[in-house]
């Protein structure tokens, strides 16, 4: 739904240059309940160990990431923040400018401090329109507002680290290894699993 | 003139991407085939990567 979003594909088309993986080679999709309760449920963003979405230098080292599933408008601003970080740590060929590492800790810090004071206010919603996945719709009600708070503190907690971090990791290094929300995956066998992480939301509950 | 100088430019925009537009799902992002194609265009073009790791192939709708 996410990358299917027209103002997805505008931005990520000319500012990113996108590549997928499948950690999971041979996985098979069969469970459609888990997937049609997922988005009436938590339409505006599901924040499982399952996915990572990560932001790259042209070297592979990363300095940014969102773990799970987020709506289109959600995304948008993930992409709004990487591209903030883009211009302060990196020239226009994606180097590192001098002091570079400085100015993205800085950057995560700032935004670590807006997202944990948005997660004290009410949530606004985004949009309030109707939606549609498959054959399914949805409006969003209490629950959208209470996905969305856990969404501004995942994101505080992910600038958290990123402010902390005193070299940018290689891929590798934070592929399987990395923050989320919940505990929901469904690789297969042969998948190399995400190392567990002690500060899920479920696990300060 | 005109038409050679706007069949330059689209040459030139479709010749940076060597992916497949997809039909379906997805359709719009131009995703590279691999993480190394993406890293040898994003070093051309001076970009950053976004390396979306999911279960399943993303064209299949995987999770």
């Amino acid at each position: 739904m996410t990358f299917s979003n027209q103002k997805v594909a505008e931005v990520v088309n000319a500012n990113f240059v996108p590549a997928w993986f499948n950690r999971s080679p041979g996985f098979k999709n069969t469970d459609d309940a888990a997937e049609k309760s997922i988005f009436q449920g938590a339409s505006e963003a599901f924040l499982t160990k399952n996915i990572c979405t990560f932001v790259l230098t042209p070297d592979g080292k990363v300095f940014h990431y969102i773990a799970g599933y987020v709506s289109p408008e959600l995304f948008l601003r993930f992409l709004e923040d990487a591209l903030a970080l883009r211009r302060a740590g990196f020239d226009q060929w994606m180097i590192q400018k001098p002091g570079g590492l400085e100015s993205l800790r800085k950057l995560h810090a700032e935004r670590a401090a807006a997202y944990e004071t948005e997660a004290k206010s009410t949530p606004k919603l985004c949009g309030t329109e109707e939606r549609s996945y498959r054959d399914l719709t949805h409006r969003h009600g209490d629950a959208c507002a209470w996905q969305l708070g856990e969404t501004w503190r995942y994101l505080g907690r992910v600038h958290r680290f990123w402010e902390k971090t005193a070299r940018l990791p290689a891929l590798d290094d934070v592929r399987y290894k990395y923050l989320y929300g919940n505990n929901f995956s469904e690789e297969g066998q042969g998948a190399i699993p995400i190392a567990s992480d002690p500060t899920t939301m479920r696990g300060l509950r | 003139m005109k038409a050679l100088v706007v069949l330059g430019v689209l040459f030139t925009a479709t010749a940076a991407w060597a992916g497949e537009e997809w039909k379906d799902y997805g359709k719009g992002i131009r995703w590279e085939k691999s993480l190394d194609a993406a890293k040898l265009r994003a070093i051309k073009e001076g970009k950053p990567l976004l390396f979306h790791q999911l279960v399943g192939d993303l064209d299949k709708e995987g999770c």
